[in-house]
């Protein structure tokens, strides 16, 4: 017995010792400069709740109220096509804000249902003009009490855009016959989804329903966790710009068939910009700060800490690099992605290849060194 | 009662002993007064399985398990051999359950004992086997130790079959005869021997023992894999939380967890070692509770590793429960040789199967060949992202399909990462679109997975289709080298 434990004390010393050593030799680094000496999960959520996540959906908030505001100016103006531009570029910076902060669904917006209601991309262009048609009373209660496949974001591009890019067949809509209902859809629209902006952001604020406090609180490692379910969306984002965003359009489920009408941001040819606003809102988390804002604890400074690695290189910096890989190649895809899937596969398979190898490291090398549970809070042993 | 009480049991245990056990394996038999608190340690750990299995089950049932993992699939991960076993439809599946949780009562009460044991480990069994997604380690142990308590006479103190059967005036009446075959207390029915403890004891001991064999790996012992990545997760953990977050601790806790596991069931055999050894057995089984979610594993370890104390400690503790009067021991003695050849041959079975995944080439928690019922405990975090590439024959057309559009999600992330699963769920979609109209297909799988923090690799030979290959225990070759 005094042998045995004199051998495991022994085997113990002798682990303390190498650990330390190799410690100061790689003490961490990374591509955050090591400022974190201690890491705490706890300290990352914070960071994520208050400085990202926050100040995503406040953007998002903001944005969507100056397309309200241009929305509401260009309905005094019907025939100003300079006031449709301006709503349309309105528009884009909104819709942009919003796939920004599109993998923070945990929470308020998944409770509340409101995905559906902000972005649904099976919208219907026969049911918006029906609901136009058919409508007495056109306000925000009458847009409420609609489904999914008439509103949001995807209902606004249609009301605002014209694929030809033809203003005057957009404006035609509004001065014509039905045109006095038309404009009140668009901005009972527009009311409807600034009240889900509004909605979303006092959800989270700690001046409102305070999610914020819950997200924080909740940093253990089971699939209702915090970062259990961040992580478990930011898969499913990473695999929905892959299957949805580019693969299906590119004809990856339908024998290599292109579909062009299966692109997000169909008519206003912006596909590219918001598959990367979408892929600019995972890179949020993992860097922990947003586009503009001050660098903070990430989901890459946990895997720094763990010293994770894809192989001699920090599984941080592969995935970072990989991110840049992919906006490379979306970028190289000629704009609008409905056309180049027909003319230009090429580019398009090359883009899909590489964020297709950006979501299996993020579901498998990210999530291997993570340690959160992804299918079950509890189970039953091992 | 107190006729034995002032002998110690513990003079069995010393090693000189045991070396003269062995030597009497098949010859002597214990004395009437041996046998006698043979029977209290014996329905010591038979109202402790029960109390366990009850509440194990009734766990289960009120989780909805049952539907998540038994209901709603419309495929079923089967064991190789054993595909012809399928699950009840609901809501029979559910009666399967119900059942388990009153044998778990009768178990504990010593009520009809011999049916309800049989019962049990038949119900229990066949549920395990059922799907291969919910295999875990500590339900193979169960239905071994069920296994084990068929053949053993454990209501023969403390149990209501006892009580009743001192009440039946006679044996050789009809519902004494049926009585006496539903209780197992015939008089063909074996007394209580002190070997029988031992098989107790080794089925708990191996759990350690091979648990501890299990981790002398090289993730395990060089990497402190996966404890690093598991505990650094539990940063959450109030007081030692930070700590968990050292790579120093992790070895440590690597290293102290081998010694433990190889150590344990030789420590709770010596009477000097026992407490000291259980005191450590308790934490350790409470820091894995509050560290990992593994359910009632923690618990069935603190419980059944009670089996290692003596006799009296057992007798002591039941006498907080009443004693049915009892008619006490038939003198009539039942050969127990067949049972000893029985169990030779189980625990030869025991011995053999944690090793045959050195049959195979490379990392058994990379190619799972003879990963399962082997005490492969807690020893790897694996991930994968799998998709199937299908080739419609007919038309060569290609299209890719992940297994969650057809799998629970469970199902979906087990499936992931263990090979032989891949090629059982290439062969359900070729018999699905087979049967669907698309006719033949070429299946191949495309999984990435990643080891106790390894970058990720491919697992199976993208190449390899899948319709072509077979199940069974030759070395499969689809599967890749791990880099």
């Amino acid at each position: 017995m005094k042998k045995l434990i004199g051998i495991f004390l022994g085997a113990v010393l002798l682990i303390v010792a190498c650990s330390k050593s190799s410690d100061n030799v790689n003490p961490g680094g990374g591509n955050t400069g090591n400022t974190f000496e201690s890491f705490d999960r706890k300290g990352m959520l914070t960071n994520l709740g208050n400085n990202v996540i926050i100040p995503s959906f406040d953007n998002f908030d903001q944005k969507t109220a100056l397309l309200q505001t241009a929305i509401t100016t260009y309905s005094t103006d019907l025939s100003n096509e300079q006031k449709l531009i301006l709503a349309q570029s309105a528009w884009i910076e909104a819709i942009k804000a919003w796939k920004a902060s599109s993998v923070f669904i945990q929470g308020p917006i998944t409770d509340k249902f409101l995905v559906n209601s902000i972005d649904y991309q099976t919208v219907s262009y026969d049911n918006i003009e029906k609901a136009i048609t058919e409508g007495t009373t056109i306000d925000n209660a009458y847009v409420e009490s609609k489904g999914a496949t008439v509103k949001g974001f995807q209902a606004l591009e249609y009301l605002l855009f014209d694929q030809n890019k033809k203003n005057s067949n957009i404006i035609g809509g509004y001065t014509g016959a039905n045109g006095a209902k038309r404009i009140a859809y668009l901005k009972a629209l527009i009311t409807n989804l600034k009240e889900k902006s509004a909605l979303v952001l006092n959800a989270w604020k700690p001046s409102g329903e305070n999610y914020v406090a819950k997200f924080i609180s909740a940093d253990g490692r089971d699939i209702n966790s915090s970062l259990g379910v961040l992580v478990n969306n930011l898969i499913q984002l990473a695999y929905t710009v892959r299957d949805e965003r580019i693969g299906a359009p590119y004809g990856h489920r339908t024998n290599n068939v292109p579909q062009p009408n299966l692109v997000d941001g169909r008519l206003s040819d912006i596909s590219a910009d918001l598959a990367i606003a979408e892929l600019n809102s995972i890179e949020s988390a993992l860097q922990g700060k947003t586009a503009t804002g001050a660098k903070g604890l990430g989901i890459y400074d946990l895997l720094d800490k763990l010293e994770a690695k894809s192989g001699s290189d920090l599984l941080s910096k592969v995935l970072s690099d990989q991110f840049t890989t992919v906006y490379t190649k979306i970028k190289a895809i000629p704009v609008p992605l409905r056309l180049a899937v027909v003319n230009n596969p090429a580019q398009v398979g090359a883009a899909y290849d590489e964020v297709k190898r950006l979501q299996v490291k993020l579901e498998v090398d990210m999530v291997n060194n993570l340690g959160v549970l992804l299918t079950f809070s509890d189970n039953d042993g091992d | 009662m107190t006729d034995f009480s002032d002998r110690n049991m513990e003079y069995k245990t010393r090693p000189g002993i045991f070396a003269e056990k062995i030597k009497s394996w098949f010859s002597t038999p214990d004395s009437l007064t041996d046998s006698h608190k043979t029977a209290y340690s014996l329905a010591f750990f038979r109202i402790v399985f029960g109390i366990l299995m009850v509440v194990a089950e009734i766990r289960f049932i009120s989780r909805d398990w049952i539907t998540d993992f038994y209901v709603k699939p419309q495929f079923f991960f089967t064991f190789f051999g054993f595909d012809w076993i399928h699950p009840l439809p609901a809501p029979y599946i559910y009666w399967v359950f119900y059942g388990l949780v009153i044998c778990g009562v009768l178990i504990a009460l010593g009520l009809f004992y011999r049916i309800a044991i049989w019962s049990f480990f038949l119900g229990f069994t066949y549920v395990e086997l059922l799907d291969k997604s919910v295999y875990l380690n500590h339900y193979y142990q169960v239905s071994m130790l069920a296994f084990i308590m068929c053949f053993l006479p454990m209501n023969r103190k403390y149990s209501l079959d006892a009580g009743i059967k001192a009440h039946l005036s006679s044996e050789i009446s009809f519902p004494g005869k049926i009585f006496n075959f539903l209780t197992f207390s015939t008089i063909k029915s074996p007394l209580p021997e002190n070997w029988m403890l031992w098989a107790l004891r080794l089925q708990v001991g191996s759990v350690y023992f091979f648990g501890g064999v299990a981790k002398l790996k090289y993730d395990w012992l060089f990497r402190a894999q996966p404890l690093r990545i598991w505990l650094a997760a539990n940063e959450h953990f109030p007081l030692i939380g930070s700590l968990l977050t050292q790579t120093w601790v992790a070895f440590v806790l690597s290293w102290f967890a081998l010694f433990f596991d190889l150590t344990a069931p030789f420590l709770l055999s010596f009477r000097k070692t026992r407490f000291y050894i259980y005191l450590i057995i308790v934490i350790f089984h409470l820091l894995t509770h509050y560290l990992f979610y593994i359910g009632m594993f923690p618990w069935m370890m603190i419980f059944t590793a009670l089996i290692f104390f003596p006799s009296d400690f057992h007798q002591k503790v039941l006498r907080f429960l009443p004693e049915p009067q009892t008619s006490g021991f038939n003198t009539v003695r039942a050969s127990t040789v067949n049972l000893k050849w029985l169990f030779t041959f189980f625990f030869l079975f025991q011995l053999i199967m944690p090793f045959r995944s050195h049959f195979y080439e490379g990392n058994v928690l990379w190619h799972e060949q003879g990963f399962r019922f082997s005490w492969n405990i807690m020893l790897m975090e694996k991930n994968a992202s799998l998709e199937y590439r299908v080739k419609v024959k007919k038309s060569g057309e290609e299209f890719y399909v992940r297994p969650s559009e057809f799998l629970t999600r469970i199902q979906a992330r087990q499936c992931s990462f263990q090979p032989d699963m891949i090629l059982q769920f290439a062969h359900y979609l070729h018999q699905y679109y087979v049967e669907n109209g698309l006719g033949d297909t070429e299946i191949r799988a495309e999984c990435y997975a990643s080891l106790n923090g390894r970058g990720s690799q491919l697992l199976i030979d993208p190449n390899v289709d899948l319709t072509k290959e077979h199940e069974g225990f030759m070395p499969k070759t689809w599967i890749t080298k791990l880099n």
